[in-house]
């Protein structure tokens, strides 16, 4: 069996590999207001075909958080992760992952899915994959920004992968809340993003052994 | 028709990405307004091949739809789609026509797709092609051959398949098949069949079904899809099977009457259009390959029962992300109808129609088709061969 990280634990094996590493480190803390869950596309098949068992709800949106400084950059080989689909929807809504991170999209339903994208950043297709095929597809993510994620089959699955140049990112909680771990000391640049447009960033200074807290009540003026 | 424009419009400034939503996804209600443009420029031989109905070799059709999609928690489902246009196969109405073609409303008692019941107007279930005719769905601008092919029935006019007219037609005195008028003379199937009524229909992991009794047979033209006489209803089943992901197979038959006007002296339980079909679909990563075999038999006043055989296979391939090639032939065949003095006479050529397609998602929202055809009728040398059709689409 192999075991694949997800999304999440790829942030916290980073920070925890950061920790273990002996340097002293700090962390930081906060909330990222993220608004009322956005309608999407109604999940329901309108023609037959596509669909032969339950539709799930969407994953709850959140959004990537991650410092960016002087000198930091994505790791030389940043560890696979997993984004899976599961009762014809995205198992999360946004993944955040350094530069040159491979995915991989395993289709855990009964029926076909195909991922693609056609955002500037990484355009790709993967076809049309089943639940039983393996390997499942991979796709490498080498340029940073915000990639879109839809299924060629089931208009109603989105999702978002965004590329970032740091090895310390991480994702919200449905609540919006987030916290960085095992960040050496020293003054960074936060920023949290939701889509395309909605941006915050903040300026922190992280201390040995404390835990710094961001503000991102205000949206951010484009980087 | 201005209401339509400025709704569609005003949704189409404000909301960008997934049309015009009204409704958290936490609510029970939910509605989703989604506006789209399907332009297309056809050129085309005279008499234009296909359901077009073109006056010249060239011909804009542009077409604005606006669909609303409507959910009441996770069992009820409504759905329309309101289209202005130029015709529903383009230049039946080139002064133009705004039209409801879908309209959906629909129960699912369980949580899964084991049942759904619904009521409307919508595509038949016929087949594998109509759940796929959208226009960002189909790789091609045209449907397959036995979905667009006019053949040698008259649903509004019985005495044109008299014996004498069917001999006269083949022996050349009478109209040419080519010239046959496209609002009086049907096809084995008219497109997608928006006709009205009721369905069940339903799907595990391996099987589907669906059951549909309908308003008019599959060869109605569309000006009989939406009126509401159930006195000859169509009934239409057909069930799927599906091993796996990959493959899919699925039988359909259907039974209705075919003719659509009131005739003095003709019941319409003794004209008939039995139809069997034959679906199948493969697909891997970048590849579909599909076709059908349809039967379709049309029981005639006095020319015997005339039936029809036809098959395509369609290919598409995707070469790069967003970007696809398509292929399809097929073909029609026809028995010989009852002529003057009972002799054997041709009510049908052959025809056969080959297809080449290609699409390119520039992006989500947008869509670029082009197709081009070329059919041939048998003994028909006045029919209209080409036809090549560059499409847009831009859902919103």
């Amino acid at each position: 069996m192999r075991l694949i990280p997800t999304a999440t634990s790829v942030a916290f094996m980073m920070q925890a590999v950061t920790a273990l590493a002996g340097p002293p480190t700090g962390a930081v803390s906060g909330t990222v207001p993220i608004p009322a869950r956005a309608t999407g596309r109604i999940a329901v098949e309108k023609y037959t075909g596509t669909i032969s068992g339950k539709v799930g709800a969407p994953p709850a949106p959140r959004a990537g958080v991650w410092i960016e400084g002087t000198g930091i950059t994505a790791p030389a080989s940043p560890p696979r992760v997993v984004l899976s689909q599961k009762d014809y929807q995205f198992a999360q809504s946004l993944l955040i992952i350094p530069r040159g991170t491979a995915v991989e999209f395993p289709n855990n339903d009964n029926d076909y899915h195909n991922i693609f994208s056609l955002s500037r950043v990484k355009r790709f297709d993967v076809g049309r994959y089943k639940k039983s095929e393996a390997p499942s597809p991979v796709v490498t993510f080498d340029t940073a920004g915000f990639v879109r994620l839809q299924c060629e089959i089931h208009d109603h699955m989105k999702a978002a992968v965004l590329v970032v140049d740091s090895p310390w990112c991480t994702t919200t909680d449905a609540t919006g809340k987030f916290t960085l771990t095992g960040l050496p000391p020293g003054s960074y640049t936060l920023r949290a993003q939701l889509d395309e447009k909605t941006k915050w960033s903040a300026q922190i200074t992280i201390a040995t052994g404390k835990t710094a807290s961001a503000d991102f009540s205000k949206p951010a003026a484009a980087p | 028709m201005k209401a339509l424009v400025f709704l569609t419009l005003s949704a189409t400034v404000v909301y960008g990405q997934d049309g015009f939503p009204i409704g958290s996804a936490d609510s029970p209600f939910r509605v989703n307004v989604r506006p789209s443009i399907e332009a297309t420029l056809w050129a085309a031989d005279q008499p234009s091949p296909a359901l077009l109905d073109l006056r010249d070799d060239a011909f804009f059709g542009p077409r604005l739809s606006l669909a609303v999609d409507a959910t009441a928690g996770s069992h009820w489902f409504f759905s329309a789609n309101a289209r202005l246009d130029r015709g529903f196969d383009p230049g039946e109405k080139p002064d133009g026509d705004i039209r409801l073609d879908e309209l959906i409303m629909r129960w699912r008692p369980f949580d899964d797709q084991r049942l759904n019941l619904q009521i409307g107007k919508f595509p038949t279930f016929f087949g594998a092609w109509p759940a796929q005719h959208d226009f960002f769905d189909d790789p091609f601008l045209v449907a397959p051959l036995p979905y667009s092919q006019i053949i040698g029935i008259n649903t509004r006019n019985p005495a044109a398949i008299s014996p004498a007219a069917i001999s006269a037609r083949a022996n050349g005195t009478g109209a040419a098949f080519s010239s046959l008028r496209k609002d009086q003379w049907g096809s084995m199937l008219w497109g997608p069949s928006y006709t009205s009524g009721a369905a069940a229909f339903g799907a595990t992991e391996h099987l589907d079904y669906a059951l549909e009794v309908k308003n008019a047979a599959l060869s109605s033209h569309p000006d009989s899809w939406s009126d509401l006489d159930f006195n000859h209803p169509t009934l239409t089943a057909r069930l799927g099977y599906r091993p796996d992901a990959a493959w899919s197979f699925g039988l359909s038959g259907s039974r209705g009457s075919w003719l659509e006007t009131s005739v003095p002296g003709l019941d319409h339980s003794d004209l008939m259009q039995n139809t069997l079909g034959l679906d199948m679909r493969w697909s891997h990563h970048d590849l579909i390959l599909s076709g059908e075999v349809i039967l379709s038999e049309f029981e005639t006043p006095a020319a015997g029962d005339l039936r029809t055989a036809s098959w395509f296979v369609q290919a598409r391939w995707k070469a790069a992300p967003g970007f696809w090639l398509a292929a399809r032939f097929g073909q029609i065949f026809a028995n010989d109808a009852t002529g003057v003095d009972d002799r054997d006479v041709s009510w049908q050529p052959d025809v056969w129609r080959a297809e080449l397609g290609a699409g390119w998602r520039i992006n989500p929202h947008m869509l670029v088709k082009a197709d081009y055809s070329y059919t041939h009728a048998d003994g028909d040398p006045a029919a209209g061969n080409h036809l090549f059709g560059a499409g847009f689409g831009w859902q919103f």
